[in-house]
């Protein structure tokens, strides 16, 4: 495994909610980006942030991790939970708040 | 009339797309259109009951990946029965597959929604 795969692993291991995006939560820099860091911080979930454009090896291999072709990638105690489409599509449907009390990370919404 | 009825069929077939190709004439002279592209992969990857395949390119005008002439950002509306019985990375990692090509080439953004007729 390459050195970036490992690291990407390392980082969904070691942290429960980890958000591949682009730009940062506090600057968003692509809509898609945007609207799951609305939904989490809605949630009140704890999340590490890793901003893409910030490493082009490793917006090329969190693809390739995944085997998923587009960024925001949302990952909950080291899985792949999808990207925005998915991610909205849960929290509507509330299945996104049950998934992390299931897994037990905290939020602040029930 | 003949081109009246023409016109509504392809606007009912395309939906948002074809209003905006209007007003890019160099996307529509192309051989054949990316849109044109993903419909005719979708159809034969899921034949599906509904598929509706919209350039909404020009809602992220001067946005990353945008490109004038559009048809960089998509929104993919496709209710089939092979979707049945499949979560919902399942879903989309198919369409992922049929759209290999556009996605690693002009695709810069595809917004996926996908259902079974009996979700």
């Amino acid at each position: 495994m390459s050195d970036i795969k490992s690291w990407i692993e390392e980082q969904v291991k070691s942290n429960d909610v980890v958000l591949f995006m682009k730009g940062s939560t506090n600057f968003p820099q692509c809509g898609f980006s945007g609207q799951v860091v609305q939904i989490m911080d809605y949630l009140g979930a704890e999340y590490k942030d890793i901003n893409v454009l910030e490493n082009e090896e490793l917006r090329q291999g969190i693809k390739e991790f995944s085997n998923w072709p587009t960024i925001p990638q949302l990952y909950v105690k080291g899985e792949f939970v999808g990207g925005c489409d998915i991610i909205r599509e849960m929290f509507q449907s509330q299945e996104l708040q049950t998934l992390m009390s299931e897994k037990g990370v905290v939020t602040t919404v029930a | 009339m003949f081109e009246h009825s023409t016109l509504i069929s392809v606007q009912v077939r395309h939906g948002q797309a074809e209003d905006q190709k209007h007003y890019f004439p160099q996307a529509s002279s192309t051989i054949m259109s990316i849109t044109h592209k993903i419909e005719n992969k979708l159809n034969e990857a899921f034949r599906p009951l509904r598929l509706e395949v919209i350039d909404e390119s020009e809602q992220h005008r001067g946005h990353g990946g945008w490109k004038e002439g559009g048809e960089t950002h998509f929104r993919v509306k496709i209710v089939s029965e092979k979707f049945s019985g499949m979560n919902r990375l399942a879903r989309h990692r198919a369409i992922h597959d049929a759209l290999e090509e556009e996605l690693k080439g002009a695709v810069h953004a595809l917004v996926i929604e996908v259902s079974a007729p009996h979700d």
